[in-house]
C-alpha cells in the first residue's frame, strides 16, 4: 500500500472522526444533553455487554443474524425460481410483474398482524412476514436479469439443442446472474429492514427487540450500543457483501453498485 | 390481438385472474372467513371507515408527514449531493458518514428521535426524511459524476462557468437521473414512514393498520393494506405523468425499463 | 507575436499524475498558427494530440511552457471545440445547442437565434432546428457541433478527429462541407485526425507528432490552394504527399503500439 493510498484513506475516515471528536466534547461540556446524546467513549465502553456470558448482547445479535439469513436464503431460494419459471410466456410475465409492483410499496412488517392471525406469534410468522419484500424484490430482479440476456444468446443457445432445464440451467440462469446478485444485495438490505422492525414490534428477542426493552426504560447508552450493532451488521450487509460478490463475480466491479 | 391491446392483457390478465380468484375463495368460504375477506367487503369497510372514521385523518396524517419528509429529503439531498459530487472536498468529508449510515435500517433510529423529541410529528417526519436523505444524496452524487467527460468539456468550453455551469450545464444534465433519485426517494420515504407508524405512532395509516391488527378487525386491516397498495401506486403513477412534463427531451428515448428498487433504511 | 499569427505555443509540456504514476503526454512542444490557417495535427494514438487541443482551449494549464492567443477583438471566445463525440446537450434542441455559446454570453435572444439558423443553413440543417439530439443521425449530430462551434466566431476553431466516429461515405461528404465552409469564412483551425489524406485534403499544414511523450516530428507544407474541391483527392500530387506522411509516421504509430503493449 503507497503512502498515496494511505493518505487517502486517512483523509476519508477524518470525517467520522471529526465528527466523533466533535460529539465527545460536545457531549461532555452538556452542550448536547448527554441524557440524549452520551459521549462516544462512553457507548463503546457499554458495548462490552455485548460479551456478558449472563445477559448479553451477543445472543440477541445471534439470532437477528439468524433470522435475517434464513430470510436471504429463502427469498433467493424461492424467488429465482418463481422470476426464472415466471419468463416463459409474456403472459405470467408482465402479470406477476404488476401484482408484485403494486405489494412491493407495502411495507413488510404490515403483515405481521396478519399472519399472526393466522399462525400465532410463531418463528414462522416473524420469518413469513420479513420474507414478503425480499422474496419481492429477488422476483422482479430475476425477472429483469432474464429480460437483460441479449436475445442473440437465446437463439444460439436454442439452435444449438438446448431445452428444458439444460435450457434454464446453463443459459438463462447465467446469462440473469448479474441482475441477480444485484437483487440479492438490495434484498439483504430489506431483509435487515423487516427483521428489525418485526423484533421492535412482535419479538421477544433480537436487536430490534433490545433496542425496544431499552427504549421502554430509557436506558439511552445502551440503545446506542444497539444502534451501533445494527449499523454494522448493515454495513457487512452491503460493503461486506460487495467485497465478497467482488471476488467471486469479478465484472462486478465495474458496474454500478450504488443503490 | 394487436399489439397495445395484447400488452394490456399480458399485464392484467394474472391480476384480474387472482381477483377473482379471492373473490370466489372469500366467499365460498374455502379461506377461513375470520382470515380472508372479500374485495367487496374490505371496498365498502374502506368507504365507511373514510366517512365516518378516522381513516380521512389518518390519511391525510400520513400525507402531510410524507409531504415534510420528502420536501426536505429532495432539498437537503440534492444540494448536498451537487455539492458533494462537484467538489472533492465535501464528498471526502460527507461520503463515509452518508456511506456508513445508508444501509442502517432507519427504523430504528426512530426510538430514540422519540425520546429527543418526544412522541409528536417531528420524529416521525425525521425518521421519513433520514431514509429518503440517503437515498437521494448518494443517487445525485452518483449522477453528478457520472456526466461524460467531453459533456463538460463542451459546457465549459462554450461559456457554462460559475454559476452557469450550475443551471445551465450540471442541473439539465444530471435531470433524468435526479428525477428517478426522487422517485425512489419518495418510494422509500413512504415505506420508512408507513412503517414508522406501525411500530410507534397512534396515527396515521401505518397505526392504523396496527390497531385494527390489535383489534382483531380484519377488514380494516385489509382496508388499511390496499390502501397503502394504492398510495404507493398513484405516486408512481404521479411520476410517470411528470416526466413527459419536466423532461420533454427524454421523449422517444425508452428508459431503462423497471428503474427498479432500492434498499437502505 | 507579430500580427498574422494567432496562436503561439513555446515549449508546452504536460505531465498527468495519477496515484504514483506520472505520465508526460507532451514534451517541448512550440507551434505557431496564423491567421486564417487551417493546421493538421496527425499522429499515433497516445501521442498528446488532444491534450495539446486542450492546452490551446485552456481546459488544461501546462506543466512548463506558455500557450498564447491573439485576440484581434475584446469580448471575442477565443476557442470553440467540436468533438469527435459531438457532446451536444442532449436536453436541448439542435437550435438551442448552436445558440448555448452566445447566450451564455449575454448575446439577445433574438440575435442567438439569427446566429443559430444562420449556422444551421449552411451546415444544411435549416429545418431541424426544433429537433432534439437524440432524432438524428451521426453526421447530423456532428455537422450540428460544426454549427455550434462556428455560431461562436471564436478566434480559432479547435476540431478533435470531428469525423473520427462517422462511417466512410459520410466522412468524405463531411469533408467537403469543411472545405467549403473553409473557403467561405476562412477561420483559424486547428485539426486533429488520425486520417492522413483528410490532413492533406483541408490543410495548410500538417504537423507530425511522435508516439508519447508527443513532441513535433516534423511540420509538412502544403502547396494547394485554398480555392481546391474535391477532385484534389485524384491527383498525383495528393497521393504522393499522403504516401509520404504515411512513411514518416509508420514508425512512430509502431511505437506507440509497442507502448500500449499486452
Amino acid at each position: 500500500m503507497t503512502w498515496r493510498t494511505l493518505r487517502g484513506k486517512s483523509v476519508l475516515l477524518s470525517g467520522p472522526v471529526l465528527i466523533l471528536a466533535a460529539w465527545e466534547l460536545l457531549s461532555r461540556t452538556e452542550v448536547l444533553r448527554p441524557t440524549f446524546f452520551p459521549p462516544p467513549t462512553t457507548i463503546f465502553a457499554r458495548s462490552s455487554i455485548i460479551f456478558d456470558a449472563e445477559d448479553g448482547l451477543a445472543a440477541d445479535i445471534g439470532i437477528t443474524v439468524l433470522r435475517v439469513l434464513i430470510t436471504i436464503l429463502a427469498a433467493v431460494a424461492l424467488g429465482v425460481v418463481i422470476g426464472i419459471a415466471v419468463t416463459v410466456s409474456r403472459w405470467t410475465e408482465r402479470g406477476t410483474t404488476t401484482v408484485l409492483a403494486f405489494v412491493y410499496p407495502i411495507p413488510g412488517v404490515l403483515f405481521l398482524p396478519f399472519l399472526t392471525f393466522i399462525l400465532g406469534r410463531t418463528e414462522a410468522a416473524f420469518l413469513m412476514t420479513a420474507l414478503v419484500t425480499p422474496l419481492v424484490v429477488m422476483v422482479l430482479y430475476t425477472i429483469a436479469g432474464v429480460r437483460s440476456i441479449d436475445p442473440i444468446y437465446l437463439e444460439v443457445a436454442r439452435n444449438y439443442g438446448a431445452r428444458g432445464t439444460r435450457y434454464f440451467l446453463r443459459v438463462i440462469l447465467p446469462g440473469s446472474l448479474p441482475s441477480i446478485v444485484t437483487g440479492i444485495r438490495i434484498s439483504l438490505g430489506f431483509s435487515l429492514i423487516a427483521v428489525i422492525a418485526i423484533e421492535m414490534v412482535g419479538a421477544q428477542d433480537g436487536l430490534g427487540r433490545f433496542l425496544w426493552s431499552n427504549w421502554q426504560i430509557l436506558r439511552v447508552t445502551d440503545m446506542y450500543v444497539a444502534l451501533l450493532c445494527i449499523a454494522v451488521l448493515g454495513l457487512l450487509s452491503s460493503v461486506g457483501f460487495d467485497a465478497i460478490a467482488d471476488r467471486l463475480l469479478p465484472w462486478r466491479a465495474d458496474t454500478e453498485k450504488a443503490s | 390481438m394487436t399489439g397495445t391491446l395484447r400488452t394490456l392483457g399480458q399485464t392484467w390478465a394474472i391480476p384480474i385472474l387472482l381477483v377473482v380468484l379471492w373473490e370466489v375463495l372469500t366467499r365460498t368460504e374455502v379461506l377461513d372467513p375470520r382470515f380472508f375477506i372479500p374485495l367487496g367487503d374490505i371496498a365498502v369497510t374502506t368507504v365507511e371507515e373514510l366517512v365516518n372514521g378516522r381513516l380521512g385523518s389518518d390519511l391525510l396524517t400520513t400525507l402531510r408527514r410524507l409531504g415534510f419528509a420528502f420536501a426536505l429529503a429532495a432539498v437537503a439531498g440534492v444540494g448536498l449531493g451537487i455539492a458533494s459530487g462537484h467538489w472533492r472536498l465535501i464528498e471526502w468529508l460527507t461520503r463515509p458518514i452518508t456511506d456508513t449510515l445508508y444501509p442502517l435500517p432507519k427504523i430504528a433510529i426512530l426510538p430514540l428521535f422519540i425520546i429527543i423529541v418526544g412522541r409528536g410529528e417531528v420524529a416521525f417526519i425525521l425518521t421519513a426524511f433520514a431514509t429518503g436523505f440517503f437515498q437521494i444524496i448518494i443517487s445525485t452524487r452518483g449522477s453528478v459524476r457520472n456526466v461524460s467527460p467531453e459533456l463538460i468539456e463542451a459546457g465549459r468550453n462554450f461559456g457554462a462557468t460559475g454559476h452557469r455551469y450550475f443551471t445551465r450545464f450540471l442541473f439539465p444534465a444530471i435531470a433524468p437521473q435526479l428525477f428517478n433519485g426522487l422517485r425512489l426517494g419518495l418510494a422509500t420515504c413512504l415505506i420508512t414512514l408507513i412503517a414508522a407508524e406501525f411500530v410507534g405512532s397512534d396515527s396515521g395509516l401505518g397505526s392504523m393498520i396496527h390497531r385494527a391488527g390489535q383489534q382483531f378487525a380484519v377488514d380494516e386491516m385489509y382496508a388499511g393494506l390496499v390502501l397503502v397498495g394504492l398510495l404507493g401506486l398513484v405516486v408512481s403513477l404521479l411520476f410517470r405523468a411528470l416526466e413527459p412534463l419536466l423532461l420533454p427531451w427524454q421523449r422517444g428515448i425508452s428508459q431503462n425499463g423497471t428503474g427498479l428498487v432500492a434498499s437502505g433504511g | 507575436m507579430s500580427d498574422s499569427v494567432k496562436v503561439h505555443l513555446e515549449g508546452v509540456s504536460k505531465t498527468f499524475s495519477s496515484g504514483s504514476r506520472e505520465v508526460t503526454a507532451l514534451e517541448d512542444v512550440s507551434l505557431e498558427v496564423g491567421e486564417g490557417e487551417f493546421v493538421s495535427i496527425v499522429g499515433p494514438s497516445g501521442c498528446g494530440k488532444s491534450t495539446l487541443l486542450r492546452l490551446v482551449a485552456g481546459l488544461h494549464e501546462p506543466s512548463s511552457g506558455t500557450v498564447e492567443i491573439r485576440s484581434s477583438r475584446p469580448g471575442r471566445p477565443k476557442t470553440a471545440m467540436v468533438f469527435q463525440e459531438h457532446a451536444l446537450f442532449p436536453w436541448l434542441s439542435v437550435r438551442d445547442n448552436v445558440m448555448f455559446g452566445p447566450r451564455n454570453r449575454k448575446v439577445s435572444k433574438r440575435e442567438a437565434t439569427e446566429i443559430a439558423d444562420e449556422q444551421l443553413g449552411r451546415l444544411g440543417l435549416a429545418r431541424f432546428g426544433d429537433f432534439y439530439p437524440h432524432q438524428l443521425s451521426g453526421g447530423m449530430k456532428q455537422r450540428v457541433g460544426i454549427a455550434r462551434a462556428l455560431a461562436q466566431d471564436s478566434e480559432i476553431l479547435l476540431m478533435d478527429e470531428p469525423l473520427g466516429a462517422l462511417d466512410a461515405q459520410t466522412r468524405t461528404l463531411l469533408q467537403e462541407q469543411i472545405l467549403e465552409l473553409r473557403q467561405q469564412s476562412q477561420p483559424t483551425v486547428l485539426y486533429i485526425t488520425h486520417a492522413i489524406d483528410e490532413a492533406v485534403f483541408l490543410s495548410d499544414r500538417v504537423v507530425l507528432m511522435s508516439a508519447r511523450p508527443g513532441r513535433i516530428r516534423e511540420v509538412i507544407e502544403l502547396d494547394f490552394p485554398l480555392s481546391r474541391g474535391p477532385e484534389l483527392r485524384g491527383t498525383k500530387e495528393f497521393a504522393a504527399l499522403s504516401q509520404g506522411i504515411w512513411e514518416h509516421l509508420r514508425d512512430e504509430v509502431q511505437a506507440a503500439m509497442a507502448l500500449e503493449g499486452p
